[in-house]
């Protein structure tokens, strides 16, 4: 009990101090809102429907863009991760392109692609891609070392390679870096969002700053937060599923 | 497909010499290039959204050439600098903290915790509607991206100091002030220097980021302005610069101080 009170009681006071501190006219209410008019607004907008369609919008989105940077990123992380030609061609590039700040070429989608949906997939699929990419390859090429070489000196290859030696090591990594790319995922649908679009969570957040109105802007911010952290949460549960297998390196050097 | 994973790097590979490696990254680029420039002359995509490539160019030349992108550089690169060094010396003050007193640690992991799980940079319009056009919000959302990884980082290396050298030096009569200096300062450096090298990039898409959705000037009002002008040389131009200053300040900076980091890493 104890634990639980010194673990939220600074969130606690920091929002009961702002709903009081805005109350008693000791902040702005315009500039800074209030958590009560946050709740408020929230639920306002779930009873109208609007929630609804512009959190569906960005859920779309973000796991079409985590789904196909995903699957594209686990690929070629693979393929860069066993096979030394493509490793040399393309890792270079993928260390540049991992540099470059990815989420300001949200104009260039946009303009590219359009208001719709497509820029928002394709940027939230294009910061997946890299970052997964990277969890996959390393996580491949960071498997001890003797192992491998053992495996090989006793003929393995191929598939029973792959599944017995090289999955077993990345696994731990892959799960990793797929959990926290959805994160991202969703920050990039929203800041697509940001620089053009008609509906999504991005779009209620920009449109409440052009109408001046912060108590939708943090609304929007709090919706966006929740959803990011709950997945986070419940992935968090799922991945530990794949736990038993992180270790396995170890365990066969120690037999 | 299993050849030449061990031992790190082959020095031969079957069929590659050492150049065609090298050039192979190389040849890629120009491909893109050239398809880039392809789709556009061919009409498969339209030319107005993604410009060409001897325009971009032309573009980038001349304003480095008018010194137009100095100006707007200088002011990415100051709001950069300035939340990257306060980010980093607060995330660091806050480890040192949660490390020496408990009491912080269990008080705080919650907002931290909160913080560290949501996307930082979609906070851009609320900075941008609270503190204005300036530079101001765009070197707060910095300083909040920077301070979450260094206190990560930094706090995950405090807790891989070894508690024998930590004992030692206890033992020996060290106060709390000479186990900062000397135990723990040392021994955190190249945590210190990885947070700094993972927060780069973060600090520039958040600066560029935080211009994009409202600014006067700097590489994201480059950006913005070429977006709502239709103008797309201006968006590639913009982007160009934006990449071209991330790429370098990691190779040639952080890159060389983190391999040298290595050394410093004293127990």
């Amino acid at each position: 009990m104890i634990g639980f009170i010194e673990r939220w009681i600074v969130v606690v006071i920091f929002i009961g101090g702002w709903e009081l501190a805005s109350r008693s006219g000791f902040i702005d209410v315009f500039l800074l809102s209030r958590p009560s008019s946050i709740a408020n607004r929230i639920y306002d907008w779930a009873l109208s429907g609007e929630l609804a369609m512009h959190t569906w919008t960005t859920v779309q989105e973000a796991v079409a863009g985590f789904c196909i940077g995903a699957t594209i990123g686990v690929m070629t992380g693979l393929w860069c991760g066993l096979n030394r030609h493509a490793s040399s061609a393309l890792v270079p590039i993928m260390t540049v392109f991992n540099a470059l700040p990815k989420l300001a070429f949200a104009p260039l989608l946009v303009a590219w692609l359009g208001f719709g949906m497509e820029s928002k997939i394709a940027l939230s699929s294009l910061v997946v891609f890299v970052f997964v990419f990277f969890g996959v390859f390393s996580g491949i090429r960071n498997g001890d070392k003797v192992i491998v070489a053992n495996a090989q000196v006793l003929g393995g290859r191929g598939w029973p390679m792959f599944r017995h030696v090289f999955l077993p090591s990345a696994i731990g990594w892959i799960m990793a870096s797929l959990r926290l790319s959805i994160a991202y995922a969703f920050a990039a649908a929203v800041i697509a969002e940001y620089l053009g679009s008609g509906r999504g969570l991005g779009f209620l957040i920009v449109y409440n700053k052009e109408m001046l109105d912060m108590t939708g802007v943090f609304s929007g911010l709090v919706v966006v937060t929740a959803i990011v952290g709950g997945l986070d949460i419940m992935l968090r549960r799922v991945t530990a599923i794949t736990a038993p297998f992180n270790g396995g390196g170890r365990v066969e050097r120690a037999t | 497909m299993s050849e030449g994973i061990i031992g790190g790097r082959a020095p031969v590979i079957q069929g590659w010499s050492k150049y065609t490696e090298r050039a192979a990254p190389l040849l890629i680029v120009i491909a893109l290039i050239i398809l880039w420039d392809a789709s556009t002359r061919f009409g498969w995509v339209n030319p107005r959204s993604i410009s060409n490539p001897a325009a971009v160019a032309s573009l980038v030349w001349e304003w480095l050439v008018s010194g137009f992108i100095f100006r707007h550089f200088g002011i990415t690169l100051f709001e950069v600098a300035v939340g990257y060094v306060l980010g980093t010396l607060f995330g660091m003050f806050l480890a040192f903290m949660f490390h020496l007193f408990p009491v912080v640690e269990r008080v705080l992991q919650t907002p931290v915790a909160l913080l560290n799980a949501i996307p930082r940079t979609i906070l851009a319009p609320f900075m941008v509607l609270l503190f204005g056009f300036g530079v101001l919000p765009k070197i707060l959302l910095v300083v909040l991206v920077v301070f979450i990884i260094t206190l990560m980082n930094l706090i995950a290396g405090l807790r891989e100091v070894d508690p024998a050298v930590v004992n030692n030096a206890r033992v020996m009569g060290g106060s709390r002030a000479d186990l900062i200096r000397y135990v723990y300062t040392p021994a955190s450096l190249v945590w210190i220097v990885t947070a700094m090298r993972i927060s780069v990039g973060h600090a520039f898409t958040a600066a560029i980021v935080c211009e994009l959705v409202g600014s006067q000037e700097g590489l994201g009002w480059i950006i913005a302005t070429g977006q709502t002008a239709l103008k797309a040389d201006w968006v590639m131009a913009g982007l160009f610069y934006a990449s071209v200053i991330v790429v370098a300040i990691d190779r040639f900076v952080l890159s060389p101080l983190e391999r040298k980091g290595a050394h410093w890493r004293v127990f």
